[in-house]
């Protein structure tokens, strides 16, 4: 009975097999992603990379990414949490648009962002720049530019993590918190703030993580003032223009640390899967 | 103390069209049957404030709570319906006391904390259950959901499925409970032959959306010639 079955190939594993034309683009994405970082990791002065890290250069840029990734981070979750809460809770096509609105900036060429934002808030034919100048508040520039900047490119990030713990009736639980009594300010405090705890860590240390990484739009609108408006990636890339490549890769190997911290901290979210 | 319950009205949720005229007295105990999808579940919606009445009115003494046609709707906050839902909703993120504590903090009632301990003993739980409610068995789960419910001291009360998951010795207990909650109507969704004999003085066989059969238990097992009668059965 069982000799039907004997020209049939019999491995001892349950796996199915991985067919090579798969496997091979696999493992050169793998490369191709994995190699620049041996490569950085590779050419740091190591020996030295204290005393690169102790120039005025380094450590204003420093100070001022720590800064501008920071307060956009906080800007992120006052302003993106109210505004998850409220994408979430809109239909039809007023969702369409605002949602296109809030995701642009996520697929948009940074530089484009900064450009928006120069024609919106900057000194000379710009939207409303020269109402703000007329009452002392000058943005493009300066370091609130930055923040600015890395705001509007985090953004979409932050909402994005946080948009689905925001929507409602996905278990009902608002619905039972309303029939005890609870206004739908109550709900939001007591019952769908703290069931998205993870999510909003979460999004907070995204957006945290792109505004650190913020160049295009914040070179556009917020310049490269030393101390001011020059964050890590901005300074990295001048040291590389001005023939300093130990001092870039000394600025790049804090960086690519901070961004190994990111996904060791999201490793529940993301590596555990 | 509340007035009479009328409800008559339409509406439409997914492929279910409800549309009923019913009224409901003090005092009364009603139990809803009918097979799945008939409309038990839309009638509590209503009731509760979860869901808004297409057409018609939905009036408790002489105020109306759901009028659409003058967009006239009482949020659910402000009805004093309290609900125990199929799926129980307990808020896995409080303790226990938390839970039940919930709906006498939000409806400003003095020290919720030693209500919610009051409650939580009513039904056979412990006061200071350390245990997350995730590790509640079914049958604890549900009591604590019905103390949640009965701890808002609700006018009307709403009971879906509620002793589904409850075992057989506590269950006489619980259904004392409900027979003596303050609130002035109580509306028992079931499947169980049992609760409808232990707790109702009504039954509304509910059909497709509409009302097939109102009356006592013995008009409807001996009138309904659908779910209700079946369900029933002989009573003799």
């Amino acid at each position: 009975m069982t000799g039907s079955f004997r020209s049939a190939r019999l491995t001892n594993t349950h796996r199915a097999p991985r067919p090579w034309w798969i496997v091979a683009p696999a493992v050169i994405a793998i490369a191709l992603l994995a190699l620049p970082i041996v490569a950085l990791l590779w050419r740091t002065p190591w020996s030295s990379l204290v005393d690169l890290l102790s120039t005025n250069l380094a450590f204003d840029a420093l100070r001022v990414s720590l800064v501008v990734s920071l307060v956009a981070a906080g800007l992120c979750l006052v302003l993106g949490l109210p505004l998850a809460w409220t994408l979430a809770r809109l239909r039809g096509w007023t969702r369409r648009i605002v949602r296109s609105i809030v995701l642009l900036p996520m697929v948009l060429p940074p530089v484009v962002a900064g450009t928006a934002l120069l024609f919106a808030l900057g000194p000379r034919q710009s939207l409303i720049g020269p109402t703000l100048e007329r009452i002392g508040i000058v943005v493009p520039f300066t370091t609130a530019g930055a923040v600015l900047a890395a705001t509007v490119v985090a953004l979409p990030f932050f909402v994005l993590a946080v948009e689905a713990a925001m929507e409602e009736n996905a278990d009902g639980l608002e619905a039972a918190a309303a029939t005890l009594g609870a206004s739908p300010g109550a709900i939001f405090r007591r019952i769908t703030l703290p069931r998205a705890r993870s999510s909003i860590l979460a999004g907070v240390v995204l957006a945290w993580a792109r505004a650190l990484g913020e160049f295009g739009a914040t070179l556009t609108f917020a310049g490269n003032v030393p101390g001011r408006t020059q964050t890590l990636p901005l300074a990295t890339f001048l040291s590389l223009e001005a023939g300093d490549p130990d001092q870039a890769l000394a600025l790049s190997v804090v960086l690519l640390l901070v961004s190994l911290g990111v996904l060791i901290g999201l490793r529940d979210r993301w590596l555990l899967r | 103390m509340i007035g009479t319950l009328h409800l008559e009205g339409e509406v439409t949720v997914g492929t279910l069209t409800l549309e009923v005229a019913l009224s409901f007295a003090p005092g009364e105990v009603v139990a809803i049957v009918g097979p799945n999808g008939a409309g038990k579940t839309t009638l509590a919606r209503v009731i509760a404030g979860l869901v808004g009445l297409d057409r018609g009115t939905l009036r408790v003494g002489d105020e109306r709570w759901d009028h659409p046609a003058d967009a006239i709707f009482l949020r659910p906050e402000h009805r004093r319906v309290g609900v125990v839902f199929q799926d129980l909703r307990l808020f896995d993120h409080l303790s226990a006391t938390e839970n039940v504590a919930f709906g006498p903090r939000h409806l400003g009632l003095e020290d919720p904390q030693s209500i919610a301990c009051r409650w939580i003993e009513r039904v056979g739980l412990r006061a200071d259950e350390p245990r997350p409610i995730p590790e509640l068995s079914g049958g604890e789960r549900q009591r604590l959901a019905l103390a949640r419910a009965l701890a808002s001291e609700p006018n009307i009360l709403l009971l879906d499925e509620p002793f589904a998951a409850v075992d057989a010795e506590t269950r006489d207990g619980v259904r004392a409970l409900v027979a003596q909650s303050s609130a002035a109507v109580t509306m028992v969704i079931t499947h169980d032959r049992d609760d409808v004999l232990a707790l109702a003085d009504r039954v509304i066989a509910l059909d497709r959306g509409r009302v097939t059969a109102d009356g006592t238990i013995h008009e409807v097992a001996a009138g309904d010639r659908g779910f209700a009668a079946r369900m029933l059965g002989s009573l003799q």
